[in-house]
């Protein structure tokens, strides 16, 4: 009866309404900021062009000028043959006499009219008009430029939607849910029989904190005249015992008509489930402003040292070693501290981390600080991570657990783009103090919205539990056959070689920043989708292999395309793919743990990050490594290979196991 | 002829010059072939913009080789930190070839500059440009045959190039030889003939315009002018001449665009050059290096010269591209 819960039902109008309406302003702030820009930028670029011509027509002015008839100009066209092959904005060169008559002419393109922005420079001699240059700009170029501003705005306009509609879900939670959750708890409790409230939950002074806090009162009263009831019942039955007799079941019919009362069980998504998502969401973001920049600081720090481009890559290396060698002792952390006394611990770290990478004097200075931060860094996810776990009601495993993948990923698509703003504007040390400053607002926000439960136990010795996890039943395969293999086509093809090949066919920087984003925007929906369809249908290790081998194919068919098409739609459908699979993937490790029973939840997620990591750091490699064998192409495909045999593998071992 | 020394006090104020105030002034000995011209122009300003304490002797052998024994004693004599040397003919004879250097007969044991040379490597000056192998050392001022052709070809391609030069100096011969070789591997026509001398031996001025005539009625569509001291001194008749029959001109020096009706010319401008020389001289004189450890160097940038009334008067006006890059006059 989840259609029928008024909470959920509640959030989820609120949440359209509001997202409705942001679009709404979003698109219609684009829309004038887009004609501002029309109006701006188009008259700059024509006079652009006009300088150009100006530029263009120097020579032939300079040859009139200094005596040379009209009609004695020579070598003309081999002068436009020359601007031509050096400019590629111009696709048409004209030199025309007074009378209209053509002099010289070269076009790009030989068959069709110029259609693009036209200037014409008058030539004079002595006074007098003697001809005209005209020019036709390329018209592709022109739009170009006008169709990247638009993609920036669009790109804007994204990143405020989903960055307000994380904010929304927060405030939903904390102002409608938990209220009402509480309402609903408490009325549970009291027709349960159990009319004394646990302790005192803090509210917030709004209406809906109002109608709880009026709720807790009423609740206090009807307990108190319960109370009084029984006491008047006690003191009937010392009258006599049918006096006694009737109290008693004036009392129990009062109970029972209370009890029939009572609503059906219902799976209200935890709002606290909801809520922990903003401290990771906040802590990816910040993590996540240095993205689009740390290549190009290492190579500002790395100066003359540079050996290539290994030296600018350490920083990334030590950043996802520390990650991985700090996740297993960050999930030990959990089990011995609870949820949100790692996430704080974590936080030292990471803000160390920032404010290091800010200071750093040096290539070597800024690794080490990046390693720091990667250490806070696992600590802080795989904290969020287990909390959801332990959160998570039954029936909704996979949908709370894909949370954890969905804030990651908005985190990481607002985090980046709104960094590089930042950058431009106050620099690079300068974005990594405003990362730590954001982890203050992380610290806050998880000291409010994860509670200090979770501890599970004491921990095992960390080799005794990795040989226990890899001894659970099916949790090596997960690993090595799904976790894996898709870092490897995430980091290889999307990272790597989607890059290297979009550039070879001629797309620009921007336009390539933006098809690697489409495997984010195509993942984002892909989680839910995978993970409602492994709360509803169960079927987690079909879901998974369905989703490698669907990427291994989609990689393979590149080989027999032969448009720009295929590459694009290819990362989307790795996004697709890989968000279908991280949900089920993640709802795995828990029903792995309680079939095992000497493994706990948070060490199997923290060793199944760390198998991601190391997939991560394959992943180029093994690229490089086929691209140097035989072409980007090919290379692509080998990797859907890999991703396709690893597949169909966990599918047999899966089946086996059954 | 010799001519008044002059010595170089014209800018006492400039503050290099006080900073070395008290350093020792250098003397130059200058051994001209034709007089004071642009390049020695350059060569003395280089010291004078920097202040630099340099006196300069003039000694102008005017076009008579047979002074140069007297230069040389004198210089023997006087000892200057450095000498000179303006032209081809000039610093073959005070200077000797590196493998028939004779003591006495040519300049000995003071290091020498020399510029407005044409081939010093090829004239055996110095053993190689980038290693003189003596302390002698200078600057070439002649932009490559090759340069030179594709700068005329620019211009307008040449079918058959007619060239006229002064058979009894070196510096005319071997580039003309060397132009010969380029123009026959393109393929494209080439009739080179001295200057046919007169009653007295020499080169007859006279009769330049006969033979200008000559190479165009044979069908030349260019004429080469060569580094020529005797054509320099006759520049005037044998460009009008050129304009007279219709003939474009290309001059590999600048005076024959510069000062007088050439249509057109690769050239190193002499004042640059000569500047460049004083640069060389100073790092000797200035013990910043020994003259045999100073390469030989042209220009690295040469000007393409165009006179604007020469091709108004042919009717061949330079490509717009040519004027992106040349120096109308």
């Amino acid at each position: 009866m989840a259609g029928a819960d008024p909470v959920r039902g509640l959030a989820l109008r609120l949440g359209a309404l509001a997202t409705a309406l942001l679009t709404g302003c979003v698109l219609i702030v684009s829309l004038f900021a887009f004609a501002a820009f029309e109006r701006e930028a188009r008259p700059e670029i024509e006079r652009e062009a006009a300088v150009l011509a100006r530029t263009i027509a120097a020579p032939i002015e300079r040859a009139l000028e200094l005596g040379v008839p009209f009609d004695e100009l020579s070598g003309v066209e081999r002068f436009f043959d020359g601007v031509l092959a050096q400019r590629d904005r111009i696709d048409h060169l004209a030199l025309v006499g007074a009378d209209g008559t053509l002099r010289a002419l070269r076009a790009r393109d030989r068959t069709g009219a110029p259609d693009g922005h036209q200037l014409s420079i008058a030539l004079r001699q002595d006074g007098q008009a003697v001809g005209a240059l005209r020019i036709s700009l390329s018209r592709a170029e022109l739009d170009g430029a006008l169709a990247d501003a638009r993609w920036d705005i669009a790109i804007v306009c994204l990143v405020a939607f989903l960055a307000v509609f994380e904010l929304i879900r927060v405030l939903v939670a904390r102002a409608v849910a938990m209220p009402m959750q509480a309402v609903d708890s408490g009325l549970r409790q009291v027709l349960g029989g159990e009319w004394e409230a646990r302790g005192p939950r803090r509210v917030l002074p709004d209406e809906a904190g109002a109608i709880e806090a009026g709720l807790a009162a009423l609740r206090r009263r009807l307990a108190d005249r319960r109370e009084r009831l029984r006491w008047l019942a006690a003191e009937i039955a010392t009258l006599g015992a049918a006096a006694g007799r009737q109290a008693a079941a004036a009392l129990a019919t009062l109970d029972a008509r209370l009890k029939a009362a009572r609503p059906p069980t219902s799976s209200v998504m935890p709002a606290d489930a909801t809520a922990a998502r903003w401290p990771l969401f906040l802590f990816v973001v910040a993590e996540q402003l240095s993205t689009s920049f740390i290549p190009l600081h290492a190579a500002r720090l790395a100066g003359a040292e540079a050996f290539g481009g290994l030296a600018l890559a350490l920083p990334i290396t030590v950043f996802v070693a520390a990650v991985a060698l700090a996740t297993p002792y960050g999930a030990r952390l959990v089990q011995r501290h609870g949820a949100r006394a790692t996430l704080l611990l974590g936080l030292v770290p990471a803000a160390l981390g920032h404010v290091g990478a800010a200071l750093a004097p040096d290539l070597v200075g800024f690794a080490l600080a990046r390693g720091v931060c990667g250490a806070g860094y696992a600590i802080a996810t795989i904290a969020c991570q287990v909390h959801l776990a332990q959160v998570a009601p039954q029936g909704r495993v996979a949908r709370t657990l894909g949370g954890f993948t969905g804030a990651v990923m908005t985190g990481a698509v607002c985090g980046t783009a709104i960094g590089a703003a930042i950058a431009d504007r106050i620099g690079f040390a300068g974005t990594f103090l405003v990362s730590a400053l954001l982890l203050a607002g992380v610290a806050l926000a998880g000291a409010r919205h994860l509670d200090a439960a979770g501890k599970g136990g004491v921990a095992q010795p960390l080799l005794r539990e990795i040989g226990e996890a890899l001894r659970a039943p099916g949790f090596a395969a997960l690993v090595l056959l799904i976790a894996v293999p898709g870092k490897i086509v995430l980091t290889g093809v999307v990272f790597t070689l989607a890059p290297v090949e979009l550039a070879a066919a001629g797309y620009t920087q921007a336009a390539i920043g933006r098809v690697v984003m489409l495997y984010g925007l195509a993942m984002l929906p892909a989680i839910l989708l995978g993970a409602w369809l492994m709360d509803r249908f169960g079927a987690g290790g079909l879901l998974l292999a369905l989703a490698g081998i669907g990427n291994g194919v989609a990689l393979m068919l590149l080989l027999g395309d032969d448009g720009g098409l295929g590459l694009p739609l290819v990362i989307v459908a790795t996004g697709v793919a890989q968000g279908i699979a991280a949900a089920p993937m993640l709802a795995l490790a828990p029903a792995i743990a309680a079939r095992s029973g000497r493994v706990g939840a948070g060490a199997l997620l923290g060793l199944l990050r760390v198998g991601e990591r190391l997939g991560s750091v394959a992943g180029p490699l093994l690229a490089a490594a086929f691209l140097a064998a035989s072409g980007a192409v090919p290379a692509l495909a080998a990797i859907g290979a890999v991703s396709l045999l690893a597949a169909l593998l966990y599918a047999a071992v899966a089946g086996l196991r059954r | 002829m010799t001519l008044p020394r002059r010595t170089l006090l014209a800018a006492p104020f400039a503050a290099p010059a006080l900073a070395r105030a008290s350093e020792p002034r250098r003397r130059i000995l200058m051994i001209l072939f034709r007089g004071w011209e642009e390049a020695c122009d350059g060569f003395r300003d280089f010291f004078v913009s920097r202040g630099l304490p340099v006196s300069l002797d003039v000694r102008d052998l005017a076009q008579d080789l047979g002074q140069a024994q007297r230069v040389i004693d004198e210089a023997h004599a006087t000892r200057p930190d450095l000498v000179m040397t303006w032209g081809t003919s000039t610093a073959l004879r005070v200077l000797g070839r590196f493998d028939e250097h004779v003591p006495g007969r040519h300049l000995t044991g003071i290091p020498a500059v020399f510029t407005i040379v044409t081939d010093p490597v090829g004239n055996r000056l110095v053993r190689s440009a980038d290693r003189p192998g003596r302390a002698v050392t200078g600057t070439e001022y002649i932009a490559p045959v090759p340069v030179q052709l594709r700068a005329l070809s620019a211009y307008r391609p040449p079918r058959a190039i007619a060239c006229l030069f002064n058979g009894a100096e070196q510096n005319s011969r071997a580039v003309v030889a060397s132009l010969g070789a380029a123009l026959a591997e393109a393929g494209i026509g080439f009739a080179a003939e001295p200057v046919p001398p007169g009653a007295d031996g020499r080169p007859d001025p006279a009769a330049i315009p006969a033979r200008v005539a000559a190479a165009r009625a044979d069908g030349a569509d260019w004429l080469y002018i060569p580094p020529d001291s005797f054509l320099n001194d006759h520049r005037h008749a044998l460009t009008t001449a050129a304009l007279d029959h219709g003939l474009p001109s290309f001059a590999a020096t600048e005076r024959f665009v510069l000062f007088s009706s050439g249509l057109a010319g690769l050239v190193g401008r002499y004042y640059t050059v000569g500047g460049f020389a004083g640069f060389k001289a100073w790092q000797i004189l200035s013990g910043e290096a020994r003259a045999e450890d100073i390469p030989v160097e042209p220009l690295r940038r040469f000007s393409y010269l165009v006179r604007m009334e020469a091709a108004r008067r042919l009717r061949l006006y330079p490509p717009v591209e040519l004027l992106r890059v040349a120096e109308p006059v």
